[in-house]
């Protein structure tokens, strides 16, 4: 029998856990990546809460419906050129009398390189297992409930209004390139053909599981040195004890229990 | 049965890990342990608490009482060493040796020790929610192999005092309990069974 035996049925866990994900906060990531003939620099943040807690024997929890909200920031960039072919104005020449042939000076269009930027915020819900892991970090316990694998992210619904909306931010960007208006539908279709549901699957999917990969929960966080009570009248110094080992399991009797067994000192 | 049964939470500290609280307790905190009269402690400090000497029939009476060891328990069922007073349901015995020095009139020492056992029950001493105690009740004292039966009655009836002394200032707090690992709402206990401390509850 440990010193110390605490025991929080799925009710209590559930509190622990939501707990945990305020204080994980909001996680920042970014970074780049090509996108066939486009560039996609990408900036995103993201935080977890809610999901039902379900204890299972010997050391697992699993949460159900945990629900990742993210806030994606996309700039595509790519040469216009790529998708819509440079072309030249044809020369009108007149004749006028008394003075000869007059031109007009001869004008090329060169589509420049446009940046599309996208905005999108959403939610996803996962299940995940979570084992719990008891550790000695530096002069604190800590039991962190770790994820196993990454689970699947159902990003389809996600990813197509990603693209409608690269669709419409694309076609307001157009809008103001020269001569680009006979141009413009046919352009905003070429650019979301060219990346398509796939691609935006493909660029979301992995962002988002980096914030899922390796994610960890601290649910309990105490100094090795556990304050019984503080100092008091100038005659009483604080009682301390040393908390000099700590076990986290789940138990299951007539329902399912998470367990922290603690060893004093 | 699941320990937490009707309640969400459940905190149980064994009578091994109540005995290392007490040791970690009384090693902060030695005063609590050793009273004397201005003759042996002339003013309170860390290590002695002072106290008047009694007025009796004008004689001068000067002492110290210390236990030693530091008090242990044995939570209910007890065991063979709690014998003399065993605890019954939802108590714990305590048991110390109380060591005394008296001096009467400025006569010669008189030194003693008193194995004595304390048949106790744990109480809420502060019910907040997240940052209650509990305490410790006295309700007998047994002192072994001392005659006639009435003469350890009178003794029993001082130690008693002197032990509710002591162990008034004990408190765990409900943090502790649950090893920081919740802020309890007490809703049953603390109860004394099974050789553990225990309290039900919510979490905060």
């Amino acid at each position: 029998m440990p010193d110390i035996l605490v025991a929080a049925d799925e009710a209590a866990a559930t509190e622990l856990l939501h707990d945990a994900e305020t204080t994980l906060g909001t996680l920042s990531r970014s970074g780049s990546r090509s996108l066939g003939p486009f560039n996609v620099s990408w900036s995103a943040s993201a935080f977890l809460a809610g999901g039902a807690v379900d204890l299972i024997v010997p050391n697992v929890i699993r949460i159900s419906n945990c629900e990742l909200h993210y806030n994606l920031h996309f700039a595509f960039s790519f040469d216009l050129s790529n998708i819509i072919p440079d072309f030249c104005l044809p020369q009108i020449c007149v004749h006028i009398p008394f003075i000869g042939n007059v031109c007009t000076p001869r004008i090329c269009v060169n589509w420049p390189t446009i940046t599309i930027p996208v905005n999108f915020s959403d939610v996803v819900r996962f299940t995940a297992d979570f084992t719990l892991n008891a550790h000695l970090s530096g002069s604190n316990w800590l039991i962190d409930a770790v994820i196993v694998g990454i689970p699947n992210l159902q990003i389809s619904v996600a990813a197509a209004a990603i693209l409608a909306a690269l669709g419409v931010a694309a076609g307001a960007i157009l809008l103001g390139i020269p001569f680009i208006g006979p141009f413009l539908a046919g352009a905003v279709v070429a650019i979301t053909a060219a990346i398509g549901i796939a691609g935006i699957t493909g660029l979301l999917g992995p962002i988002l599981s980096l914030f899922v990969s390796g994610l960890s929960f601290n649910i309990y966080r105490q100094p090795r040195v556990f304050n019984v009570l503080p100092a008091s009248l100038p005659l009483d110094p604080a009682v301390n004890i040393n908390l000099n080992s700590i076990a986290a399991s789940v138990s299951h009797t007539n329902e399912d229990e998470l367990l922290i067994a603690v060893e004093i000192s | 049965m699941s320990l937490t049964q009707g309640e969400h939470i459940f905190g149980g500290v064994h009578e091994t890990g109540i005995n290392d609280l007490l040791r970690a307790f009384f090693t902060a905190r030695p005063r609590y342990l050793r009273y004397g009269t201005p003759a042996f402690v002339p003013a309170t400090t860390v290590m002695a608490t002072s106290v008047p000497a009694p007025s009796f029939f004008g004689l001068n009476i000067q002492f110290q009482i210390w236990c030693d060891p530091i008090p242990s328990v044995d939570i209910t069922p007890g065991g063979a060493g709690s014998a003399p007073l065993m605890p019954g349901t939802n108590e714990f015995t305590v048991k110390t040796n109380l060591n005394f020095t008296v001096v009467i009139n400025n006569g010669p020492p008189i030194t003693g020790s008193l194995a004595v056992f304390a048949l106790c029950r744990p109480f809420v001493a502060v019910s907040t929610p997240g940052t209650g105690q509990i305490g410790i009740t006295v309700i007998r004292v047994e002192i072994v192999d001392i005659t006639p039966n009435w003469l350890e009655s009178v003794v029993e009836g001082l130690v008693l005092g002197i032990l509710q002394t002591v162990l008034a200032t004990v408190r765990f707090p409900f943090n502790t309990i649950t090893a920081g690992a919740f802020g309890l709402i007490l809703l049953v206990g603390p109860t004394a069974e099974t050789d553990q401390i225990k309290v039900r509850g919510n979490a905060l």
